[in-house]
């Protein structure tokens, strides 16, 4: 077994030494490793903070560590998934996101924007607006007009 | 990339305790938008619409349509699908897949759905699944879903009327690689074996209660690029003496499931990967079907499956067909070793009877390069509880043969 270590830079130039195994779930990773000649101090990721990075290499650790054979170890996989997502905020979250979608990583992209789904079911329109700060820019007069444009999705 | 930088200069805002937050969900690209949104109901997504101008027709171009409900689909929901996926589209944006699933009892008719199915098709869907509950009735639907150059994946649940599926007499899915069909019937062999034949580039196939009557007699599976194939059996579902031929020279993962009742435990199960460079693997291997509560018949299937399966390097089986199988011999000094690649075996639902023990000692004994072996238990008195054997249990099976002389190349037990 190979463990070659690759490290990974932050925006806020803090470094992450992980086994390549684990770096390369990311694809956006995978590809600098291959594409480009290695900086001394590392893998530059200027987009993503350490603060996130952190979190995104605690993940690709666990999964990359964590071959589910069988169900009960899926089970446990998923409730470690649980239990990570219960500990952030949500601007971690979007954070996540947006590093998820920056380093291509399917599976925490896919976690996240689900635990953002998660958190929008069963909710109104106005609680929506209230959870994320969304700015209504809509008059009222044209507000009503969209909300009578898509009656039928109301009833 | 904008946004990113933008997002954790804000991460500094709020550590200094500044009061205003920004909206980060609208800050988010179309693309992620439209993943939480395809996890939402659809409906959710046009209501998002009074959200902001950002919300506005966000939900015209949603590239992942997903209905599933338990509930039968309201009339007022009829037309919902029609303004998500005909009227008020955003036809510049293709539908990457469109899934309708109803778990409903009741069943209906198939002509509604075709125009979506056909909306879909023409919106070039990579992904399309339908599970409703059709009426027994033919179901027709568009020729275009048969003739779609984009479709990739394929799934078809048809419900508990088990309704016959119209084929059109063109077939010609050039991308597609999986193929899943359940609760369907075809008029005969030859109607399935043409569908299978005509997706070039087929990698995956589940057959799940696939009906064929007296008709389906001969299964040719002809796919060049086949590498998985699950079949279950169900009541007369696939008659008693149908024959599989497979064509499928990329074969790794066959796994065959037949139940001779509903209410009776399986009896055959079992998963073969083919190694995909031995030259054995393109040989059409042939699997006779017949009703397995006749032991005899058993038996007779899994010798068959078992000389079919010499070459393969890893074996999946559990203890009924391991016993009917590896009938051992009276003398167990000469052995020839049947197995010579098998490295990997895994053994379920076992039991610890003697004629068990024996045939898996056996089946060891053919294996010369056996590496790794798990075995599954099922215990006598409490025979939901599973577990891992080590070799200490194993030892304690009382066997009395030198298990050191077998179990020297194991490396895992």
């Amino acid at each position: 077994m190979s463990t070659k270590k690759i490290t990974l830079l932050s925006s806020d130039r803090e470094q992450f030494i992980v086994d390549e195994a684990v770096a390369i779930q990311s694809q956006t990773i995978k590809n600098l490793i291959e594409d480009t000649v290695p900086d001394e101090d590392g893998i530059p990721l200027p987009v993503v903070h350490s603060r996130i990075l952190a979190k995104v290499t605690e993940y690709l650790t666990k999964h990359a560590n964590y071959k589910p054979h069988n169900d009960a170890a899926k089970e446990e996989l998923k409730n470690w998934d649980v239990k990570f997502l219960g500990k952030l905020d949500n601007n971690t979250l979007f954070d996540l996101i947006l590093a998820a979608n920056y380093l291509d990583i399917k599976g925490l992209l896919d976690l996240t924007c689900q635990a953002v789904a998660d958190l929008m079911k069963g909710m109104s329109v106005e609680e929506v607006r209230k959870l994320f700060n969304i700015e209504n820019d809509f008059t009222p007069e044209e507000e009503e007009a969209v909300r009578k444009e898509n009656q039928w999705a109301f009833d | 990339m904008a946004t990113l930088t933008n997002s954790s200069s804000k991460v500094n805002n709020s550590i200094n305790g500044e009061e205003e937050e920004e909206d980060r969900l609208s800050n988010l690209s179309n693309d992620i938008l439209h993943n939480i949104f395809s996890r939402l109901n659809p409906k959710y997504s046009v209501q998002a619409s009074v959200l902001g101008r950002r919300w506005r027709h966000a939900w015209r171009s949603l590239p992942n349509l997903n209905f599933q409900s338990d509930n039968p689909p309201q009339q007022s929901f009829l037309g919902f699908l029609n303004q998500v996926l005909i009227l008020s589209r955003d036809t510049s944006v293709d539908v990457q897949s469109f899934n309708l699933c109803y778990k409903d009892e009741e069943a209906i008719a198939c002509d509604v759905y075709s125009t979506w199915v056909f909306a879909a098709v023409v919106h070039n869907v990579k992904s399309l699944a339908i599970e409703l509950p059709f009426e027994k009735g033919p179901v027709q639907l568009p020729c275009c879903l048969f003739n779609s150059k984009s479709l990739v994946d394929l799934d078809l649940g048809f419900g508990h009327e088990y309704p016959q599926i119209v084929m059109p007499s063109l077939i010609d899915l050039p991308k597609l690689k999986s193929l899943r069909l359940r609760n369907v019937a075809f008029v005969d062999d030859i109607a399935i074996s043409r569908l299978i034949s005509s997706c070039p580039s087929l990698e995956k196939l589940v057959l799940v209660f696939v009906v064929g009557g007296d008709s389906m007699k001969n299964l040719v599976i002809n796919a060049p690029k086949l590498e998985k194939i699950r079949l279950t059996r169900y009541r007369n579902s696939l008659v008693d003496k149908m024959v599989i031929t497979l064509l499928t020279p990329n074969l790794k993962n066959l796994y065959c499931n037949g139940y001779a009742r509903t209410e009776e435990p399986q009896l055959f199960h079992a998963l073969i990967w083919m190694n995909p460079g031995n030259k054995n693997a393109g040989v059409p291997f042939k699997a006779i079907k017949m009703p397995e509560y006749q032991r005899k018949k058993f038996v007779r299937l899994a010798k068959k499956l078992a000389e079919a399966s010499c070459d393969v390097q890893s074996l999946v089986l559990c203890g009924r067909i391991i016993e009917a199988a590896f009938e051992p011999p009276m003398m167990m000094e000469n052995i020839s070793p049947r197995f010579p690649n098998l490295k990997y075996l895994k053994l379920s639902r076992t039991w610890l009877s003697t004629d068990c023990v024996l045939a898996i000692m056996y089946l060891l004994k053919m294996s010369p390069n056996i590496r790794f072996l798990t075995l599954r238990f099922y215990k006598y008195e409490r025979p939901q509880k599973t577990r891992t054997c080590n070799e200490e249990q194993f030892s304690s099976a009382n066997l009395q043969m030198s298990k050191e002389c077998l179990l020297r190349h194991l490396e895992i037990v």
